[in-house]
């Protein structure tokens, strides 16, 4: 590649969350690194990569924390929703339960994420659709009812991956780059780790640019 | 092999109780064959405390079955294959290959049932698999193997397979107090980094580094030492790490996500790196054992002699600064929890228990001592009151 990775004008701090087992990991995977593992291993805690992607110009990181989905380990993959602007909230759409599900991850994000973060639904493995236990339309009105962007996805096949990280992406983009306009002047810093000041800093601002530029 | 560790000798230990021994080689230099292995676990692990009443249960589902379920069908992938060569694998050898993965999947599976269906309180968690995984790689009797992961259940992991995780963000939070006493600096730059909590590690304390490596000699290797030590021994192997990786720390900026990731994926790196970044250098003068087995056998696997270095290394810490040490700071850190100083320490256990008594009696003595104090104050109040209303 001929820039750097290093290099980024606005950093996004995504999470993936929803049920154990719906496939976070290999959408990560799929859109980070173009691959899918079929022995891939559950996740434990949580793991992060990053991609970057161009918006109008612009560098935008994406850098995206994938959590392990047994309920037991909201203790700690709760602490990772503070500070961010996105969520892609996945279910299984050959498992209903992990459908009938969202609604106790919509709270668990109202209870511990920024109140304006913005939430996409993902319902994953389109590649069964013989095995679907949740209809299209379904969880459109269910999506709509919530305010929710909604997509279909096959991290196997990589139908649709890369389109639905960009959608919210570029959803993330448009806020933020109309917030950066009413805030003009003032020295926006990254949202990073950072819970004391996460509040202060809504959206990922203009991060600084890394100060070796790599190659040029 | 041309050790004197065989067999026999350690059969004839372990038939003598000689722990104390057994759990000398365990530390040192492990029991470096699966036929050892096989002699030697299943005693080292019983010796953490009874289990009551185990029963052997075929085709047993539990509240976790489904969990279960989920996780073994995503376990024992590294027993067949790496995760490279599973990758360049072909469609047709990897069908093969699957069938057979599939087979110890389900054995997998029935030992996790019947471990979490014994109707005591023990919960399972994401990550139990791979150290069940790693027992079964071993102790090949699917009821052997079950009981004795429902005693590393009940015993040596009895903090993290309570209802919640929250006893193990507790006890991770023991590397960094470790830490602070080694390395000021370190903590320092982790700390500007807001990496208030070491959840990096808590992959390696939930499995014993099970879940982080490939190289299955060098996880069991892990557990010859771990089944042999105690129970926070674990945490210690997760501060030496970070320790052991200082310069890697120090050299990134003080960055949340730049320094998790690269703690968090430290030893899938080591493991799988193929040139020795680790200079030989290094391990030879930082391990005994090492030194004088290169010797005898040329120089170590690579990364066989980066675990064995991290063990060294965690058991000086352990020498140097024992849990026992820690009570202070575990009464105020885990007032809760006072299993932290289980079977090793039982005297301390003791002295914390009655500590913290003596400390309730003195609150208590001050509370109704301040009750009977105000008390006085108000009857002697009203009582002058009194007596000044009745003089006018």
């Amino acid at each position: 590649m001929a820039e750097s990775e290093e290099y980024y004008d606005y950093l996004f701090k995504l999470v993936l969350i929803g049920d154990s087992g719906v496939g976070k990991s290999n959408l990560l995977s799929r859109f980070t690194r173009n691959e899918f593992l079929y022995e891939s291993k559950s996740t434990i805690g949580v793991e992060f990569a990053t991609r970057n992607l161009k918006m109008e110009g612009k560098t935008v990181k994406a850098q995206i924390w994938d959590t392990a989905g047994q309920e037991r380990y909201r203790a700690i993959t709760s602490a990772y929703y503070r500070g961010a602007v996105g969520a892609l909230l996945v279910f299984d759409i050959t498992k209903r339960a992990t459908y009938d599900n969202v609604d106790r991850w919509l709270k668990e994000l109202r209870e511990h994420a920024d109140p304006d973060i913005a939430i996409m639904l993902v319902g994953n493995k389109t590649d069964q659709p013989h095995l679907r236990g949740v209809s299209t339309a379904e969880a459109q009105q269910k999506a709509r009812e919530a305010k929710l962007s909604y997509f279909e996805t096959s991290a196997l096949s990589g139908d649709n991956v890369e389109a639905s990280f960009t959608e919210l992406v570029k959803e993330i983009y448009s806020i933020a780059s109309r917030a950066q306009i009413d805030v003009a002047g003032s020295s926006w810093v990254p949202t990073q780790f950072r819970p004391d000041h996460a509040e202060s800093v809504p959206l990922g601002g203009p991060a600084k640019p890394a100060s070796n530029g790599g190659c040029c | 092999m041309g050790s004197s560790l065989n067999a026999e000798r350690i059969k004839k230990l372990v038939d003598n109780c000689k722990l104390d021994e057994l759990r000398r080689i365990g530390q040192e230099t492990g029991f470096q064959d699966a036929r050892i292995r096989r002699i030697a676990w299943p005693y080292l692990i019983r010796s953490f405390g009874d289990v009551k009443n185990f029963e052997i249960k075929e085709n047993t589902t539990s509240s976790f079955s489904e969990q279960i379920a989920l996780d073994t069908k995503r376990s024992c992938f590294k027993y067949f294959a790496s995760e490279k060569a599973w990758d360049e694998m072909s469609e047709e050898s990897r069908a093969k290959a699957h069938s057979k993965v599939e087979e110890m999947q389900n054995k997998l599976n029935r030992v996790l049932n019947m471990v979490f269906s014994q109707g005591s309180s023990l919960h399972y968690y994401q990550g139990f698999n791979d150290l069940a995984n790693t027992v079964m790689s071993v102790i090949t009797d699917e009821s052997e193997c079950a009981q004795l992961c429902h005693h590393l259940a009940a015993n040596q992991f009895s903090l993290c397979t309570t209802p919640s995780l929250a006893p193990v963000t507790d006890e991770l939070s023991l590397i960094f107090h470790i830490l602070g006493f080694n390395e000021q600096k370190l903590l320092d730059h982790l700390t500007k980094a807001n990496l208030n909590d070491p959840f990096f590690a808590v992959g390696w304390v939930l499995t014993w580094f099970a879940h982080d490596i490939d190289n299955t000699e060098a996880i069991a290797r892990m557990f010859d030492f771990m089944v042999c030590s105690h129970p926070l021994a674990a945490v210690y192997a997760a501060t030496v790490v970070v320790l052991v990786e200082r310069d890697g720390v120090l050299a990134r900026e003080a960055d949340y996500a730049e320094i998790y990731s690269f703690l968090r994926s430290i030893m899938t790196e080591r493991d799988h790196e193929r040139e020795q970044e680790w200079s030989k250098e290094v391990l030879r003068a930082t391990s005994k054992v090492i030194a004088q087995k290169e010797k005898a056998m040329g120089p170590p696997p690579h990364f066989l002699g980066y675990v064995q270095m991290i063990l060294e290394q965690t058991t000086a810490l352990l020498k140097r600064m024992p849990p026992a040490s820690f009570h202070t700071c575990t009464d105020v850190l885990f007032p809760k929890y006072p299993i932290l100083c289980t079977s090793f320490d039982e005297e301390h256990l003791a002295k914390a228990v009655a500590r913290r008594e003596r400390r309730r009696e003195l609150t208590r003595t001050v509370v109704v001592g301040g009750i009977l104090g105000l008390a006085v104050v108000v009857v002697v109040a009203v009582a002058s009151q009194g007596r000044a209303e009745g003089y006018t």
